[in-house]
């Protein structure tokens, strides 16, 4: 074949294939939706699409967990809302008992029934378990968290966090030690009145946020017994540190203090003299079990009883609001993640899903184009000196 | 009287019918490709007659060179795209579910899932089995590769075996030629079309290897390979040889000795067939530094029950600085704790570890992606090692590289030994564990899908210019049936004229008689 049969045949082919190819691209479009079927049709797109799906991958597993977050959470404000009624129904009882003059002793006893019967409620609650797991059972997850004889917490000393978006991480499940923390304390040096004369003289150096204080006792012109040093300590530093004298379950006295913040926490620096063996700093359980302890021994309760029942009734509150804001964070996430999700998916459906209307479009535009060669080598053809012979 | 004009018109006859058998033969082959127009130059020796000359071929050599070049280089690109597309159907990533990213992320997610709630038997059945399908899937891949190597391997030797018959071939035509040259020098050279069959024998070598060609004056040629090694000279040929081994082509000269000329073929399906090879031995390492990496990096967070634990960090030599630190406890026939700073090495921690004498030695050892790292023995399972950042862990994955990758058997009993108090920690690692493993993926299939785009690119460009050289051969060497006829009509009326002479002497010759 010679000009113009060759060229006219040359720009026939290209263009034939060029349009064919086009024609079926746009075919596999419309049929399958998908712009991009093989990964070397578009490997920027390729790049991106993986991208974008570990992106999401991510976010699907950062969204389950803040749903087991949001779960647990759920659940451990629920159990602290229980153990916040039940404190303040022994705080009303211990109240009404207080303020009455006249309650025998069995009555005290038999009261002491009630908050015995309370105390294994709470342990119930404060060893809850969800799953497999102790919801106050801190990092350890599966050691039961309060033993049932000492009231004490024994299980993972720091809270177990889940990460529920790329920079933050949440408590899932609380450490019980400190959720259930009071900041009453209570000498282990006892005193069989208030107004027993200190033997030994000394001092207790106690820290409260930055500030360091020292308070001195059994020294001339210092507080001499119990009764004056609580109310010393109550006149001196009173907008700090809250002082009472308390009976024992024994029937002994002790010193009591505790912060006058709810949320502010006491570290004793250093004891000498008398106190030099120290304070008890008893959990909520064992802080309600020592006025449990004094009602069976038909103690009747005194002040710091009823302080130290409406601390721990202000700590769970406390905590209870901690729970709840961390939770309010938790479902905000839920609709930026939702949000987050849509936009990744969307960017990955830009990327590689076709327009179905404007594929057809351009399907017709080929397919008219792909006509018009066919015409034009169908008239052009015949352009021969065969037909003169 | 009229002998010597009859003689003239014989001879005259005779060329016009073989020069009208010559355009027949023309349009005959007229959508022949490798078909050269032929013209029957005839001499004119007035007024003793006419002579056929010669019979010229309408062609240029270095036309027909150059399209072979252009065709080694389009064959080539189209072996390496038919080769990377078997590639890129083992990666479907725009198929829902299918992608190998989809086993990434799958493995991956139930890892996070297990380390946010790692008590749930129900998350560590499914990491085992996650983990069980990407070591599945890398070696799935890992098997495909090394099929599409095979069936490379088994297309060079077939190719070999080609282009040594063609050029076989090529060597018997150089004879046919030098012998019907001799025949037919007295009688026009009718032995051209012969030549028609010399190039299509050098394009079909062409589209396996590129070559260079040269032809002598009555068309035997010699032929070499671009770079000098000599296929066809006169009547002999020269063999090629595959080494599937090395992935080696042979030259053989003729005293036995064999030349890897491998780097020194530049087109044709045979240098197609070697790129796909360093292609497909591309893909096939980075699949291997994707196990490499899982196998070094994945860990989880055990304290005991097992003898074997690793440092959970990896670093670039053994003499980096932890950047962390903290405390390890060893409890094993008594309890040490080893206590470390950011500036300490592993080297130091060995040290330390193996002078603790409570059951546990240690070595610092070289992981499979070429990171160091800390192997921590235990006499026995049931010692417990605790790190207070949660810097030990034992692998997931067992093996050095995508040959012999596994998850570890005893997999699920460590997860029954897990230390939830570090998990959270374990969970944020495995964040960059994700991204590692993701890179590199994404590495792999970038790689398959710009070659493979790229060759089709190329291929389209490279195409268009073989047809463009096509097109300027077929202008030049094609036949053009009107001009074939036109030269028949002449050729026709020429023979019609001739004979009306000797008929128009032959009744001069008989009235001559008559009138004796």
């Amino acid at each position: 074949m010679k000009l113009p049969d060759n060229l006219l045949f040359s720009i026939f082919q290209d263009q034939d294939a060029r349009i064919k190819k086009a024609l079926s691209e746009k075919t596999l479009d419309i049929a399958t939706g998908r712009r991009v079927r093989a990964i070397s049709e578009e490997p920027s797109i390729t790049y991106n699409v993986i991208e974008l799906k570990k992106e999401i991958a991510q976010l699907s597993q950062h969204s389950q967990n803040r749903l087991f977050a949001d779960t647990n959470l759920t659940y451990a404000d629920f159990t602290l809302g229980k153990i916040e009624d039940t404190i303040k129904k022994l705080y009303a009882d211990l109240l009404r008992t207080k303020n009455s003059a006249t309650v025998s002793s069995e009555q005290l006893i038999a009261m002491a029934e009630g908050f015995n019967q309370s105390i294994r409620q709470l342990l119930d609650r404060v060893n809850e378990r969800l799953g497999q797991n102790y919801i106050f059972g801190g990092n350890s997850l599966t050691v039961k968290p309060f033993n049932e004889n000492t009231l004490s917490y024994e299980a993972g000393p720091e809270d177990f966090e889940v990460w529920i978006s790329e920079n933050s991480k949440v408590s899932v499940f609380l450490e019980g030690g400190r959720v259930f923390k009071t900041n009453l304390y209570v000498s282990r040096a006892t005193f069989n009145s208030p107004t027993d004369s200190f033997s030994s003289a000394g001092s207790i150096t106690i820290q409260i946020g930055t500030n360091t204080y020292t308070i001195n006792y059994g020294g001339a012109g210092e507080p001499q017994n119990i009764e004056q040093l609580a109310n010393y300590i109550n006149s001196t530093l009173g907008d700090k540190v809250l002082a009472f004298v308390s009976t024992n379950p024994d029937g002994t006295y002790s010193l009591a203090l505790s912060t006058k913040d709810l949320s502010a926490d006491m570290e004793f620096i250093s004891i000498t003299g008398n106190f030099s063996t120290g304070f008890d700093n008893p959990n909520i359980l064992q802080a309600i079990k020592r006025v449990r302890d004094k009602l069976e021994n038909g103690i009747y309760p005194d002040e710091f009883d009823l302080f130290s029942i409406n601390r721990s009734y202000d700590i769970v509150a406390m905590r209870r609001s901690e729970v709840g804001s961390v939770l309010n964070v938790v479902k905000n996430l839920q609709s930026t993640q939702e949000n987050l999700d849509l936009v990744l998916k969307k960017q990955k459906s830009d990327l590689e899903d076709a327009d179905i209307p404007e594929s057809i479009m351009e399907y017709t535009r080929y397919r008219i184009a792909y006509e018009a060669l066919m015409r034009i080598v169908a008239d052009q053809k015949d352009l021969t000196i065969l037909r003169y012979l | 009287m009229f002998g010597a004009s009859f003689g003239v018109i014989f001879q005259s006859l005779e060329i016009f019918r073989k020069s009208i058998d010559i355009r027949n033969r023309n349009i005959l082959n007229a959508n022949n490709p490798d078909y050269a127009q032929e013209d029957p130059v005839i001499k004119s020796f007035a007024p003793y007659g006419i002579a056929l000359e010669t019979i010229e071929r309408v062609r240029s050599f270095h036309f027909v060179g150059q399209r072979n070049a252009q065709l080694s280089l389009v064959s080539s690109l189209d072996e390496k795209i038919k080769n990377n597309s078997r590639v890129e159907d083992l990666f479907q990533e725009f198929t829902q579910g299918l992608g190998g990213l989809e086993y990434i992320n799958g493995f991956f997610s139930s890892y996070q899932d297990l380390m946010k709630d790692p008590t749930n038997e129900g998350a560590r059945s499914k990491l085992v089995n996650s983990a069980g399908s990407l070591v599945s899937y890398l070696k799935d891949r890992k098997r495909n590769l090394d099929s599409v190597s095979n069936s490379i391997d088994y297309s060079m030797r077939q190719y070999i075996d080609k282009v040594n018959t063609i050029t076989k071939k090529l060597a018997k035509l150089n004879q046919e030629i030098l012998t019907l040259y001799a025949q037919t020098y007295s009688r026009g050279q009718d032995y051209k079309n012969i030549l028609d069959e010399r190039d299509r024998l050098l394009r079909e070598l062409s589209e396996y290897i590129n070559i260079r060609a040269q032809e002598d004056d009555i068309g035997r040629i010699r032929v070499e390979t671009s770079k000098g090694f000599v296929l066809v000279e006169d009547k002999f040929n020269w063999e090629l040889s595959y080494d599937g081994a090395n992935k080696w082509v042979f030259w053989k000269s003729k005293d036995g000795t064999q030349v890897n000329i491998s780097n020194e073929i530049s087109g044709g399906r045979i240098r197609g067939l070697l790129d796909s090879h360093a292609d497909l031995q591309d893909y096939q390492n980075r699949l291997d530094q994707l196990a490499k990496k899982l196998i070094s990096e994945v860990k989880v967070p055990v304290r005991t029950g097992t003898t074997e634990y690793y440092w959970t960090l990896n670093y670039a030599n053994p003499t980096d600085p932890l950047e962390v630190s903290g405390s390890l406890t060893l409890q094993g026939s008594s309890t040490v704790v080893i206590n470390y700073n950011s500036t300490d090495t592993l080297t130091d921690l060995a040290n330390a570890i193996n002078a603790s004498g409570v059951g546990f030695s240690a070595n610092v050892i070289t992981n499979p992606d070429g990171t160091y790292t800390l192997q921590i023995i235990s006499s026995d399972p049931s010692y417990i090692i605790e790190d207070s950042q949660g810097m030990v862990g034992t692998r997931v994955f067992q093996g050095v590289g995508i040959g012999d990758i596994s998850v570890d058997s005893n997999l699920y009993l460590y997860l029954s030994n897990l230390d939830y108090s570090k998990a959270d920690e374990f969970n944020d690692f495995s964040r960059s564990w994700w991204d590692h493993s993701k890179d590199i993926y994404q590495g792999l299939t970038n790689s398959i899908a710009t070659n493979l785009n790229e060759y089709k690119r190329q291929s389209d460009i490279e195409s268009a210019v073989l047809n463009s050289i096509e097109a300027k051969l077929q202008e030049l060497q094609g036949v053009s049936i009107d001009k074939e006829f036109m030269e028949i009509f002449q050729l026709q009326k020429s023979y019609q004229a001739l004979a009306k002479v000797v008929s128009a002497l032959d009744e001069l010759l008989q009235t001559t008689l008559n009138m004796v």
